[in-house]
Formats: structure tokens, sequence, C-alpha cells
């Protein structure tokens, strides 16, 4: 049995909803399984403390940087908000995400960050791919868009592969602030993130992981 | 510190046919590759050139650093 050590910034900072299926080891409830382990949580932090993060704004007015060669036009940075690096790589929230996803905690690579990566509107989405040749096993995304509205595009699709060159669409979540998405990746975890439209701007804190 | 990096956009729609027009539960067939939501052509100036790695450096070492301690 596994024992989770009660951390008092994980109960003052995330939902209660989250913090109470978490300890009453009922997570299983509000994640998926199918077509492969995922998660989706809407109004994941406490209202204060999402706050927080959506107040340390990315620089993309200084320094910021075109991620592939020339043909997006997303930008990152490293994301240093003591309090989110704190809580996030320590260890029970380690243990909650891989709870999420029916493991027991990740590990970092030594060349991973949280990023802070921003799509600017009317930008490319993605088209569906499985991520299974990333360098980790699992993502998680911190969504900050409190400027999405319905119609603006950028869901997060899931889709279930059922033959060859056939996919059936299972599921779509609007990117919504302060919501979380978290994803084991192999050979199953096909998705697809749509298009973005109007004025907004895509903005979300990205966790790499290695679950185990 | 480097100057900012001025990128210019243009789109173009080149779609013939997108995952988007998919409701949940129904099929898509294809080859994906050749299926993306849609085309975007971007135009990028570097007014200053500098190594994309060397941008925030300091900044990313430090934080490796403070995430190397809660690794152990």
């Amino acid at each position: 049995m596994l024992k989770i050590a009660i951390d008092k910034h994980f109960s003052e900072l995330v939902s209660e909803t989250y913090v109470n299926a978490f300890y009453a080891k009922q997570l299983d409830k509000i994640t998926h399984r199918d077509p492969y382990p995922f998660a989706f949580l809407k109004d994941f932090w406490r209202p204060d403390f999402y706050e927080q993060l959506s107040n340390f704004k990315p620089s993309l007015n200084t320094y910021y940087v075109p991620d592939g060669e020339d043909k997006t036009d997303i930008f990152f940075e490293p994301f240093d908000f003591e309090p989110f690096v704190r809580l996030v790589y320590g260890k029970t929230f380690r243990c909650f995400l891989a709870s999420l996803i029916g493991c027991s905690t990740f590990v970092r690579h030594p060349e991973s960050y949280p990023q802070l990566r921003t799509m600017k509107s009317n930008a490319s989405g993605l088209f569906i791919h499985n991520d299974e040749e990333a360098p980790y096993n699992g993502v998680v995304f911190f969504n900050l868009n409190d400027g999405w509205a319905a119609g603006g595009g950028g869901e997060l699709v899931v889709w279930e592969k059922i033959g060859e060159m056939r996919f059936r669409k299972r599921f779509e979540f609007p990117p919504v602030g302060n919501s979380l998405s978290v994803m084991l990746l192999s050979q199953h975890s096909y998705h697809s993130v749509n298009k973005s439209r109007g004025d907004w701007t895509r903005s979300n804190i990205l966790v790499e992981a290695q679950f185990q | 510190m480097p100057g900012p990096i001025i990128v210019e956009t243009t789109t173009e729609d080149t779609i013939t046919s997108s995952p988007e027009d998919v409701a949940v539960d129904d099929v898509i067939e294809g080859d994906i590759v050749k299926m993306p939501v849609k085309v975007t052509v971007v135009k990028v100036t570097v007014t200053t050139r500098v190594n994309p790695e060397d941008l925030d450096k300091a900044k990313r070492e430090a934080l490796i650093e403070k995430l190397k301690a809660l690794d152990e």
C-alpha cells in the first residue's frame, strides 16, 4: 500500500475536490483509462493561487524563442515561479500527478524544467499524433487561458486508433483557464490540438515527466 | 542581453480536411500526416542573431539547480 505524505501546501493550493479525492484514493472516479490513461481537471488551483500563477506573465516582448524552424509561432521560457516549482516537483504532487494516470510517481529528466508556453492567436494547432517517441512518457499542462471563449479553438482532442489510418474522436476539452491535463504517452496516446482562433493568447505551463 | 526576435506571421488556408470537423464518437480516416488542422506559413525575421539556447540561459540553469535539490 502506497503511503501518502500530508503536504500542507498541496492542501492549501489545490482545489479541495482534488485534494479530497487524492487522499481518499478516489482519483479513478475523475480520470480516464480508455482509450489510454489521461485526465482533464477543471478549476484545479484554489482561486488565490491561480491568480498568482496567471499574474506571472510571459516575457514575450523581451526574449522569446521561436520553437521549431520556420513553421510555428509557439514561444517558451523557463517558468521559475518558486511556489509552483516547489509544490509541483515535491513528493506529494509527483504522487498526485502519477496517481491520475495509474502510476506511483514521476522522475525528472536532468535537463527538463517547467516551461511557460505561449501561442499567439490564430496559430496552428497540432494534427493527430501520439508523442510515442518523446524522451519522456508523460506531459502535464496547466492552462492559464482566461481569455478563451467558446469558438476560440485550441481544444485538446483525444483519439482512439481503431484501424489503419482510422481514428475515433473520443473526447474534446476546451483549454479553459485553471484547468490541468495529464497524459501517459505510448503508442496508443493519440491526440490533437484544434487551431486557435480569434483574439486570445494560448498560454500554459508544461511539465515533462517520466512516470513510474 | 540579446535584443528581441521579431516574428512576422502570415497564414495560408490550404486545408482540405480537418479533424476539427469530426464530432465526438465519429471516425476520421486517411493519412494523418497529410491531414493538418491548418497549414501555417511563418516568416521569421531575426533582427539580432542569437543562439536560441543562449536566451534565458541563466534563468534556465538556476531553475534546474533548484529542481535538482527537489529531486533528492
